[in-house]
């Protein structure tokens, strides 16, 4: 199938061969629509789209794999089993050699440099499985790329070479700076987080990782009226997942720690000063009751002994800006709760404040997690697509719509979070450069995670550039059933 | 021939007298039948055509109206439309039984409207002319317009009507308009912003012009008095301060201001925080930390993001203040 047109005066021929693109009806509704937004902004309207002599439809992807006139390496099993003779078929085609260093061996980030720059570097496993036990905080989409390709691989890009060269420089004395990715969506926001988490675990500090902060409020399964103060809510269950991944990824950092005071849980139990650290955790883990306080409790123990100077401290919050605002929460009166009334939410503030030092708060913002400014009556489905599946509606809005998105900082913080946040250092997470891209689709290839080989001709990149328009998360999508 | 367009005889006219054509006239007119407003009914009527083709009427003037003639002096004032006058072929009326719109002569479209006949670039030429001697020089010092506004800033405007009617009077010839440039007027910053806030609408920002409109009183004297105490009004208002005024929070105000806001109070703090890591104890009075050169980027930088949106080169200026401010680079 394949779409020819010419443009105005000089006359080009700009075919987008869907060849490249044989499971298109098989992909999201936004694949198409994406294409045809992309040619009409090119001055193409739909009706200069023709399609080719053999449209791709739903009864020719049913038939059997045999039959088919295009085939897919990944579903040779399947065409195995129903075309036995495998003789008759022509030998796997071998990737082209890649023409970029697209790998880098140094898998220690604090030796990242420039010239590192746009180059994949390892994670090593172990080191993965303790940062992010159970693929926590995470996009979804890095996770199923992590399991198929079984390694852990992130861009070493400027962002987070910018905040891991501010982190080197920055005077631990004084109060700690808070540092804020943005960025249109899909731009890798989430993983220069994870870069920079990294990097400081490699260093030695303690990091507070809270993953997806929005999900705590947007996503809630259930709330409690808190022990001790009547007007917060707990979050057991989400406090009790958060104690078990930090369990795990902060297992070495803070074995030595102890409770500076006495902790009274209720009547009966309490933890006495002087206890280590993991101590807390297994109560909180233990009793689902107290997981919300025992949260408070290391965010509050972890904060002064930071500012003591016995431990430096990363803070790294995904999607602060949910942080500030209102929730989806319904209180048992039936209205709903203001963000600081959540006591997870209200102990993570107090975290962003910068009336501590001995760390550096690295945060990211983004427009999925806004949930609109108080009292401002907008369209709510806009604000709350569950982030993992984004749904339809929102597909052919990011797609199709010309819907001006909302990335800036101080627009996604609102007016309480840039009052709570500010002075802060906004770090722009932009899009694919050209080196970048070329690198990824050089990474892909090795990986065979495309293997069409039209695809390795120089026309097939520039069709995926094109198509992706340089966005780390589009080409990603793009690249899948390839 | 300069109304030679008319034809022989209206066309349609089945059961009019046929005057003869075809006899050789001394002058070379045909007589109009008049206008022809549809086939004849009943009596005979006046308009219905010439019963005896020896009673003609009189040639009009026009016919012997020289080329180069003094039209100033034939159509001296302001009169009623006069056919046989006017050497012009013009038709107006609507066209009836699918024929053409009714030509000038006996039209009583074309005498019912006013018509500018006497005021040709000729004539008022020379009322010019006559009126000059009794005109003063224009001064010399309102040469430009930026000079007339500096001398001038108060533009009142008023319009007058000319009609003929029973009343001279016109009602909208009451209504004064008077405008001003708002930056003319002496105003502090509470000041100004307290009328634009009683102004409303009244304010363009862009000329910066305030413009007062009044039509409550039926003559223009009281209506320019009117305006005139109005300006007044706002102004001694605008420069009072109300002891309700001191209520004022941060949304009330059209514009973020720094001074006083979390912002500042952040700074502050955090700057303290600095120093007294860096020598151990700070005493420096906020004024000293707000005067700051850093302070001071940082302010503007939140100012410019808050008040003019976020675009690339705001965050920018933004990220570029913090960074000083935090010794980054």
């Amino acid at each position: 199938m394949c779409m020819k047109s010419i443009l105005g005066k000089n006359i080009q021929t700009f075919v987008i061969n869907m060849e490249i693109l044989p499971r298109v009806h098989l992909f999201k509704m936004a694949a198409p629509m994406k294409i045809f937004r992309e040619l009409r902004r090119k001055g193409l309207e739909l009706r200069h789209v023709n399609h080719g002599p053999l449209p791709i439809t739903w009864s020719m992807l049913r038939r059997p794999y045999g039959e088919q006139t295009v085939r897919y390496a990944r579903s040779s099993s399947a065409a195995a089993s129903t075309e036995p003779i495998v003789q008759t078929r022509e030998p796997v085609p071998q990737p082209p050699p890649v023409r970029t260093i697209f790998r880098t061996p140094v898998s220690n980030p604090v030796n990242h440099s420039l010239e590192q720059e746009a180059q994949f570097y390892t994670i090593p496993t172990e080191e993965y499985r303790t940062m992010f036990p159970q693929d926590h905080g995470i996009p979804p989409r890095f996770k199923k790329q992590v399991d198929t390709f079984t390694e852990a691989c992130i861009m070493v890009r400027k962002p987070s070479l910018e905040v891991m060269s501010y982190l080197q420089q920055a005077n631990y004395s004084h109060p700690a700076i808070r540092y804020v990715f943005y960025g249109t969506r899909g731009t890798g926001k989430t993983l220069c987080l994870c870069h920079v988490l990294h990097y400081c675990t490699k260093q030695g500090w303690v990091v507070l990782f809270f993953p997806k902060v929005s999900n705590w409020v947007k996503n809630v399964k259930e709330i409690q009226p808190s022990f001790h103060n009547p007007e917060r809510y707990d979050q057991p269950l989400e406090a009790v997942n958060w104690l078990k991944t930090f369990k795990v990824s902060a297992a070495d950092s803070i074995k030595e720690l102890q409770t500076q005071q006495k902790y009274q849980w209720s009547k009966r139990e309490s933890i006495e000063q002087g206890r280590p650290l993991l101590e807390v955790m297994e109560q909180g883990i233990a009793r689902p009751k107290t997981a919300t306080d025992c949260v408070g409790v290391i965010i509050r123990e972890l904060k002064d002994q930071a500012n003591q100077g016995r431990i430096r401290l990363l803070v790294a919050v995904d999607s602060v800006n949910s942080l500030f605002g209102r929730t989806v929460v319904r209180k048992p009166d039936r209205s709903m709760a203001y963000g600081s009334e959540l006591s997870l939410i209200y102990n993570v503030r107090k975290l962003v404040r910068n009336d501590w030092r001995g760390g550096a708060i690295v945060t990211a913002v983004r427009e999925a997690a806004f949930l609109g400014i108080d009292g401002e009556k907008k369209d709510h489905r806009l604000y709350t697509r569950h982030e993992d599946n984004p749904d339809l509606y929102h597909d052919i809005l990011d797609h199709v719509s010309a819907r001006q998105q909302v990335f800036t900082p101080e627009a996604l913080l609102g007016k309480e979070g840039f009052e709570y946040m500010d002075p802060y250092v906004p770090v722009l997470v932009e899009n694919y450069t050209e080196k970048e891209i070329e690198s990824c689709l050089d990474y892909y290839t090795d990986r065979m995670w495309i293997q069409n080989e039209k695809c390795w001709t120089e026309t097939g990149r520039q069709q995926l550039k094109f198509l992706s328009g340089y966005q780390p998360a589009d080409l990603e999508r793009i690249c899948g059933p390839l | 021939m300069a109304w030679s367009n008319e034809p022989g005889h209206a066309p349609g006219a089945l059961r009019q007298k046929i005057v003869q054509q075809n006899k050789p006239s001394f002058f070379p007119f045909t007589q109009d039948p008049g206008n022809q407003r549809g086939p004849q009914r009943g009596r005979r009527r006046r308009d219905d055509g010439i019963v005896n083709p020896s009673r003609r009427p009189m040639v009009p003037r026009t016919a012997k109206m020289a080329e180069d003639q003094d039209w100033p002096s034939v159509w001296p004032t302001a009169a009623t439309f006069k056919p046989s006058a006017v050497p012009l072929p013009v038709r107006m009326g609507f066209p009836l039984n699918r024929g053409v719109q009714p030509d000038k002569f006996g039209n009583n479209e074309l005498r019912k409207i006013p018509n500018f006949l006497h005021l040709t670039p000729v004539a008022v030429k020379r009322h010019c002319k006559v009126l000059k001697q009794f005109c003063t020089d224009w001064p010399a010092a309102l040469e430009t317009d930026e000079a007339c506004e500096e001398h001038f800033p108060l533009e009142v405007i008023t319009t007058d009507y000319v009609l003929s009617g029973p009343s001279l009077r016109h009602p909208d010839a009451r209504i004064v308009t008077l405008k001003l440039k708002l930056s003319r007027l002496q105003l502090d910053e509470h000041a100004r912003k307290k009328i634009l806030k009683l102004v409303g609408d009244r304010y363009d920002k862009e000329s910066d012009i305030l413009t007062i409109t009044a039509d409550r009183c039926p003559h223009r004297r009281q209506n320019y008095d009117y305006t005139r105490y109005l300006l007044t009004v706002l102004y001694l208002e605008a420069w009072k301060t109300e002891p309700w005024e001191a209520g004022i929070t941060p949304e009330d105000r059209d514009e973020f201001l720094w001074e006083g806001s979390p912002s500042e109070h952040n700074i502050l703090s955090t700057m303290r925080a600095i120093q007294q890591a860096d020598k151990g104890g700070s005493d420096t009075p906020e004024e000293d930390i707000v005067q700051n050169s850093d302070v001071q980027l940082y302010k503007q930088a939140v100012v410019n993001q808050k008040n003019h949106g976020e675009s690339s080169e705001h965050v920018q200026g933004y990220k570029d203040s913090v960074k000083r401010l935090l010794g980054l680079n």
